[in-house]
């Protein structure tokens, strides 16, 4: 994916192979600074406001979802799993009195070790809402909307859509309703009738 | 749509219901003025809102209602059927024109049956709330939401409960020390620990009195609100009693309906199912029943046909029994007309109750002529499943001349149910009760392994056996059941299955939940329902499962007609043994004949060629011996051979039946079905 080789040409100080360890330190202490700082910030005026997006990883891959995108963030509890479930669906789970499918983003995204028991739940999909289980939840950061960078058809799913930087390394910024889509698709939803 | 016109198609629905209603009870009583009175003013406000949300056509019909029942409001004439009759059309076309504006855009609309629900009466408007089915819903959720709450805290005093245990068996051993020196120290602790277990005794109690409060408090409101969905039948009795009317005035027959308790409430959904069931109970027993004016005098009835709704709680469950005093249903037309569609050979014997179970089937009709209404064999059949789908039952019982009554019986609710909680392989799974047929515990030795899978006894049935692991996890992730398990016998229409699983748990009702967005529809999940801790359980679907276990024994029975061979007869009198002896021979594959009686089984041995005969001794008429004897001096029987199955276990017996010919004799009390299956397959010359 383009997303990574744009992370692998920035030059990230030392980037010989002994001192990713130290890069990547030193990348989780920069998310962690911005992350607090942005509890220690004034609240500003809505008009000057900044898109918070949250610094996610899935299937092994860092990744960014705006959080306007996703009704709720939860842990994930116990899952059910559903007999004759489609790759990806890992079962179901109650979040405050309310039944959810499960569904690995890593899978959604068609990438490997899929099926990794998610530690975080994102609600999204409006009305018909499903969870989709990440590995690990980095950092929730405001950033300049101007950060945002459009992609064009830059991967073949059209998953991505944007590219933001953060902490001096990008990350594609994850359209949720394809993703929402696929997860129903998969599961074979004919939700008729449903207004 | 604005929200206006929303307000508006809302408050039409309820004023052309509660006009409907109205109208029915001002035929009946011509000169009640208050009955008038209300239909004038319901008309009056209907053309009121009509015209501001500038629905013209509308506002014109209720005007002419209007005018039309102006004239009566004097009271020098009275208003005639025939008059009332023209006004109900008008209804209609505004029924009509209201549903051209477009599906309601409540909240509601999530449940589809329950948007289709007919509003509240009228006139219970100033005593009822109007509550939206989702807002409700959702308070329901909250309530479920704070039960849950109530899970930690019984963990806590389980906890409690144990801390108090070990304090008691320290102080225990304190005492014991005494014994062996340093009084004094062991004085000072157990003075401590007893200050303690008093401190843990009173949390007990008050964490305990608490937790029963709350349980009970948090019940009540619950089921309380539950209460506040629920729907008086009396809502949909205008559209039956309508129907009725409609059918009989296009027929040319005179019918009369009524009904008593309306005021029976049950959930907007099942409601609304039970009335499509009703209204196809209705114009059947319209256009089947009831008998025109000149057949009904001849016979000495009434002129005037009657069809009479009792409606009734039972618990639980409502019965819905509509009876008509009409023809009554000819069990020999049924019979013929079965045997016309093929559902029954027309040779079986088949009692009355079996022949009118037939009425249930579809495409099933013994009506001479396809009406408008009925006839064409679609109508009992969609009552049978609407009773199915709701959990519910359906019976019939006619006498030819005097009329029919069927009865649907549902529950209040669905979304309360009763179910068996069982356990396999460390996940828990819930079974609704109302499928149970009962449980037992099973050997392995007592699963049999047959050519479609194994099978366990339950009473004299053979049933199909399936661990819940093959349901609930196809793919087939290894939980082996136990030496010894437990088995849930499920009956569903006419099939039954057997789930193995680990231990069963209890029963308990819970609040079931359809399967969430992009959970797809998992084969033989119904949905879900949440225990203690808030986490999903899943509730099984016994008709899924069954119609699995269907196919599952249709492929093998066609994988299985390969080798051809010859059918077996079995000939006993008692049709529990004939039923037992079937249900294990057709499990391993073969194909079976039966007969009641020796003379019989005779007849039908010259009909068709048999590869075994299997008889029973003791049977009115001609004896099993006798049977033997007589097949073995035919030269075209006595190469097929005869099994003896009889509960004569004397030498003596055994020797009577060797010398008559059997190639096999099996003592009924030792009755073995491996050692029965495999003697059979002996003697068929195939391996079992």
């Amino acid at each position: 994916m383009n997303v990574h080789s744009q992370e692998r040409d920035k030059p990230s100080e030392g980037a010989q192979r002994p001192g990713v360890a130290i890069a990547s330190e030193r990348h989780v202490a920069e998310l962690r600074r911005a992350f607090d700082a942005s509890f220690a910030a004034p609240p500003r005026d809505a008009e000057r406001s900044g898109e918070l997006v949250l610094a996610i990883e899935a299937g092994g891959q860092g990744y960014a979802i705006r959080l306007s995108d996703i009704d709720g963030v939860h842990e994930c509890r116990k899952l059910v799993p559903l007999p004759g479930s489609p790759p990806g669906l890992l079962g179901l789970t109650g979040i405050r009195g309310r039944l959810f499918a499960v569904h690995a983003l890593g899978s959604l995204l068609g990438l490997p070790a899929a099926n990794e028991t998610p530690r975080w739940l994102l609600i999204a999909g409006g009305a018909e809402p499903v969870a989709i289980g990440v590995a690990s939840i980095e950092a929730c950061l405001e950033v300049n909307p101007a950060d945002l960078v459009q992609v064009e058809a830059m991967d073949g799913e059209g998953h991505v859509r944007e590219i933001v930087t953060l902490a001096g390394r990008a990350r594609g910024v994850l359209a949720l309703e394809s993703l929402v889509a696929i997860a129903k698709q998969r599961a074979g939803d004919h939700r008729e009738g449903a207004q | 749509m604005n929200g206006l016109e929303d307000y508006f198609r809302s408050e039409a629905n309820e004023i052309v219901e509660g006009l409907t209603r109205d109208l029915l009870a001002l035929e009946k009583n011509p000169v009640d003025a208050t009955i008038l009175a209300r239909c004038l003013r319901l008309a009056h406000t209907l053309k009121g809102a009509a015209r501001v949300v500038r629905q013209t056509r509308i506002g014109e019909m209720a005007h002419t209602i209007e005018d039309a029942l102006a004239p009566f409001r004097d009271g020098e004439d009275t208003i005639t059927s025939d008059y009332v009759s023209d006004l109900l059309r008008i209804l209609e076309r505004i029924r009509e024109e209201i549903t051209k504006l477009g599906p309601a855009r409540a909240p509601a609309a999530e449940d589809p049956g329950a948007s289709v629900a007919p509003s509240p009466p009228i006139e219970d408007r100033l005593e009822t709330v109007r509550v939206d089915i989702a807002d409700m819903d959702a308070l329901l959720e909250g309530l479920s939401e704070a039960s849950i709450q109530i899970g930690p805290l019984n963990g806590g005093l389980v906890a409690l409960q144990h801390a108090l245990r070990l304090a008691g068996v320290v102080r225990q051993e304190l005492e014991l020390g005494q014994a062996t020196g340093d009084r004094g120290r062991g004085a000072r602790l157990g003075a401590t620990i007893t200050e303690i277990a008093q401190s843990l005794a009173h949390a007990e109690r008050d964490i305990g009195a608490a937790l029963g409060r709350i349980e009970r408090e948090l019940g009540e409101v619950q089921s309380r609100a539950a209460t506040l969905r629920l729907l008086p039948v009396g809502a949909i009795l205008g559209t039956l009693e309508l129907a009725a009317r409609d059918t009989a005035e296009t027929l040319g027959k005179n019918v009369s309906f009524s009904a008593r308790g309306g005021d029976v409430r049950l959930e907007g959904h099942v409601l609304s199912a039970v009335r499509d069931a009703l209204l196809h109970v209705v114009r059947n027993a319209v256009d089947h029943g009831i008998e025109a004016s000149e057949e009904r005098l001849a016979q000495g009835k009434s002129e005037m046909g009657r069809i009479h709704l009792d409606i009734e709680r039972r618990g639980r469950m409502v019965a819905f029994r509509c009876t008509d005093d009409g023809r009554g249903i000819d069990a020999a037309a049924v019979r013929r007309a079965a045997a016309r569609r093929g559902l029954a050979t027309g040779g079986e014997e088949l009692d009355e109750e079996a022949t009118l179970a037939l009425v249930f089937r579809a495409g099933l009709t013994t009506a001479a002529e396809v009406t408008e209404f009925s006839g064409r064999g679609v109508g009992l059949d969609v009552v049978r499943e609407v009773a199915s789908r709701l959990r519910g039952s359906v019976h019939l019982s006619s006498k030819l001349g005097e009329g029919t009554t069927i009865e649907i019986e549902v529950p209040v609710s669905l979304s309360s149910i009763p179910v068996l909680s069982v356990m396999f392989g460390g996940s828990t799974a819930l079974v609704p009760l109302d499928a149970v047929r009962g449980t037992r515990r099973v050997t392995q030795a007592e699963r049999m392994q047959g050519p479609d899978g194994e099978r366990i006894l339950f009473g004299d049935r053979a049933v199909p056996f399936t661990p819940l692991g093959a349901v609930l996890a196809p793919e087939g992730e290894g939980h082996d059941l136990p030496q010894a398990c437990s088995a849930v016998i499920v009956q569903s229409g006419e099939t039954w299955i057997a789930l193995g699983v680990d231990r069963l748990l209890g029963t308990m009702d819970v609040v079931l939940r359809p399967l969430p967005p992009g959970a797809g529809a998992p084969t033989a999940v119904a949905g879900a329902a949440f225990d203690a801790q808030g986490d999903p359980l899943l509730v099984l679907d016994p008709p899924a499962l069954s119609r699995a276990s269907a196919r599952k024994a249709t492929t093998t029975a066609t994988t299985r007609v390969a080798p051809k061979r010859l059918p077996i007869l079995v000939i006993d009198d008692s049709l529990t043994t004939r039923m037992l002896e079937q249900s294990i021979l057709e499990a391993a594959g073969y194909e079976v004949d039966l007969s009641a009686s020796a003379e019989e089984g005779l007849r039908k041995a010259k009909a068709r060629k048999y590869g075994l005969f299997i008889v029973d001794v003791e049977m009115p008429g001609m004896d099993g011996f006798e049977f033997t004897a007589t097949t073995r001096a035919d030269p075209t029987l006595r190469d097929v051979p005869v099994i003896i199955v009889t509960s004569l276990a004397t030498t003596k017996d055994r020797e009577k039946g060797s010398a008559a010919g059997a190639s096999a004799y099996i003592v009924k009390g030792e009755f073995d079905q491996k050692h029965f299956v495999r003697k059979v397959a002996e003697l068929l010359g195939v391996a079992s």
